[in-house]
């Protein structure tokens, strides 16, 4: 099973905390999940052919003209703290 | 009688000559709602839908779908029509346009009656990651619908609506559609626009009709396919008629029965509705072979990288500040990610894009994403091997009929195992639909057509015969 730190360490990439109460149960599921994905690190493929997406779309260019614009008000229409013309953040710089 | 059981050419033509209103199936639909209590909505649109339907009254009835009243998952965005995905960190969202699917639906005059209820994210395969509560089995309350798209399902198969909407990444229209005795499409991807549909695995999702026959289903699915200058993954092949070769002879198709969708892992009693519906395809002149596709055994795990990865990505938007969910206490940036993501996803959706982020970060995206990468063509390959030699693959929709609500929810790898039959087909990009072929136990089995690339036609060709078979049966 992994241990503590690890299953810490996935949920900061994730951007979640995991509570003590929780751990455990993290512990065995993420092991779990792993240990199946583990499975195609075996499967023996000799193409190096590589699929990112089943679309044959290439190259698809829009025009160069404005247009489908979205208004200031309804880009700020979900966000929880709205101050002029700017969404309040917290601070991100030391 | 209620009008909105009979079948849409008949409610069209009294539509027409006036014997009926819009307005008289919206009501129907509400009231229907109130008496079935399956818990299918999130949210209900019977304001603007009774608006709407009056203001069709002055209308010409100029289409088949007109003022036909229609169902659309969570996590279909919808113009001043909260929309959820079913989670706690979109309680609040009210989205400011409209889904290419749903301008699609308004601009043929259907009804939208509400957002339906699906598992959080449409991570899930029961209903019941939902922060809205499970949705309700209308066939047996005490078993699952099916998910994700339980409520596009359930609304559908309690005679609410007869058309919904609901969203597919490994299973999640197919699944709860033979689980509710629907029928229920997965197009190629490509076929129907992404836009507005809120993002789980990118190169997996696509938007399909559930609907109570196949005649109907294609119907739907005519009006909402096409390209989309909003989704650069959107094809530009022709739209068919895709009820064109319905009713058409059958015996010159070549269909591949999978080994794999016939083993020992599958109920032996839905492997014996599907091999009635073989030997039935024989009688009538059909070449079904059995045949090996190779890889895969490995579709769920190589699901558990694509798709987990992809959602890790994109499920990284919630962040608390442009919408959204945001939780007050936090003392910097870190933090109110953090706490809004811990406290807005649910545990099944938390536990996904641990996973997902975990196995992008750093040499693991080669060691895994890399080689998932390698595999997902291979497995394509595979299937486009077997569809230059065959017109359509069939086999069981799901390895059993609808289980418990309750079961194995703690179970970490339950909702991936119960797509095992589903998300090969995602992983390639083809269509495919799930079709009612019987019972166990009173509870449907559900058999799956698998067609090439944009040959949805061909599809609803079986699926129409079968169906139309089983009825002269009967």
């Amino acid at each position: 099973m992994i241990d503590e730190e690890k299953v810490r360490h996935i949920a900061s990439l994730a951007k979640l905390n995991v509570s003590d109460d929780e751990m455990i149960k993290y512990q065995k599921q993420l092991t779990d999940i792993l240990t199946e994905i583990d499975k195609i690190l075996k499967v023996d493929i000799k193409n190096e052919d590589i699929m990112i997406s089943p679309s044959d779309n290439r190259n698809v260019y829009s025009l160069d003209v404005i247009e489908n614009h979205i208004s200031k008000s309804d880009a700020f229409k979900n966000a929880k703290r709205v101050k002029g013309d700017y969404i309040v953040v917290p601070k991100v710089i030391e | 009688m209620r009008y909105l059981d009979l079948d849409i050419k008949t409610i069209n033509e009294k539509l027409k000559n006036k014997e009926i209103k819009p307005i008289d199936l919206v009501n129907e639909a509400f009231n229907r709602i109130e008496e079935t209590n399956l818990n299918c909505f999130i949210t209900l649109n019977k304001e603007e839908a009774i608006k709407k339907a009056l203001e069709l009254e002055e209308k010409e009835v100029d289409n088949i779908l007109f003022g036909l009243p229609i169902a659309i998952k969570d996590n279909i965005v919808t113009k001043d029509l909260r929309t959820t995905a079913a989670s706690h960190i979109l309680e609040d969202f009210i989205p400011i346009y409209d889904a290419t699917v749903i301008t699609k639906i308004k601009e043929k005059n259907m009804i939208i009656i509400g957002k339906t209820n699906m598992d959080e994210f449409a991570m899930g395969s029961t209903g019941e990651t939902s922060y809205f509560g499970n949705t309700l089995n209308p066939i047996d309350k005490t078993v699952v619908p099916g998910g994700s798209s339980s409520g596009s399902a359930s609304c559908v198969a309690a005679g609410i609506t007869p058309f919904s909407l609901g969203t597919d990444t490994g299973g999640s229209i197919r699944q709860p559609s033979s689980f509710c005795g629907l029928v229920g499409l997965k197009p190629t991807y490509g076929r129907v626009s992404r836009y507005g549909v809120i993002a789980f695995a990118s190169s997996l999702d696509q938007v399909g009709p559930i609907t109570r026959n196949v005649y109907e289903n294609a119907l739907l699915l005519n009006v909402i396919s096409g390209q989309d200058k909003n989704d650069l993954t959107s094809s530009n092949k022709e739209v068919k008629d895709y009820t064109s070769l319905m009713g058409q002879d059958i015996n010159n198709l070549k269909i591949a029965v999978p080994n794999y969708y016939m083993s020992e892992v599958i109920d032996k009693i839905v492997r014996e509705k599907v091999t009635n519906i073989i030997n039935l395809l024989k009688e009538k002149g059909c070449q079904v072979d059995y045949v090996d596709i190779d890889y895969l055994e490995y579709a769920i795990p190589l699901y558990q990288v694509i798709a987990l990865g992809e959602a890790s990505s994109n499920l990284a938007r919630y962040d608390g500040i442009r919408y959204g969910l945001k939780i007050d206490n936090f003392k910097n940036i870190d933090e109110l990610y953090k706490n809004t993501r811990t406290i807005g996803f649910g545990s099944e959706v938390k536990r996904r894009i641990m996973i997902g982020s975990y196995i992008l970060s750093g040499e693991n995206a080669n060691t895994y994403y890399y080689k998932a990468l390698k595999l997902r063509k291979e497995m394509t390959d595979s299937f486009k091997n077997i569809l230059s030699k065959y017109d359509l693959i069939i086999g069981p929709t799901n390895t059993d009929v609808a289980y418990k609500l309750g079961t194995k929810q703690d179970d970490a790898l339950k909702s991936f195992y119960d797509d095992l039959l589903t998300i090969p087909v995602n992983m390639a990009g083809l269509p495919a639909l799930s079709l009612p072929v019987g019972y166990k136990n009173n509870l449907p089995v559900g058999m799956h057509i698998i067609g090439n690339y944009f040959e949805e036609d061909k599809i609803y060709q079986l699926a129409y015969f079968i169906e139309n078979k089983l009825k002269e049966e009967v």
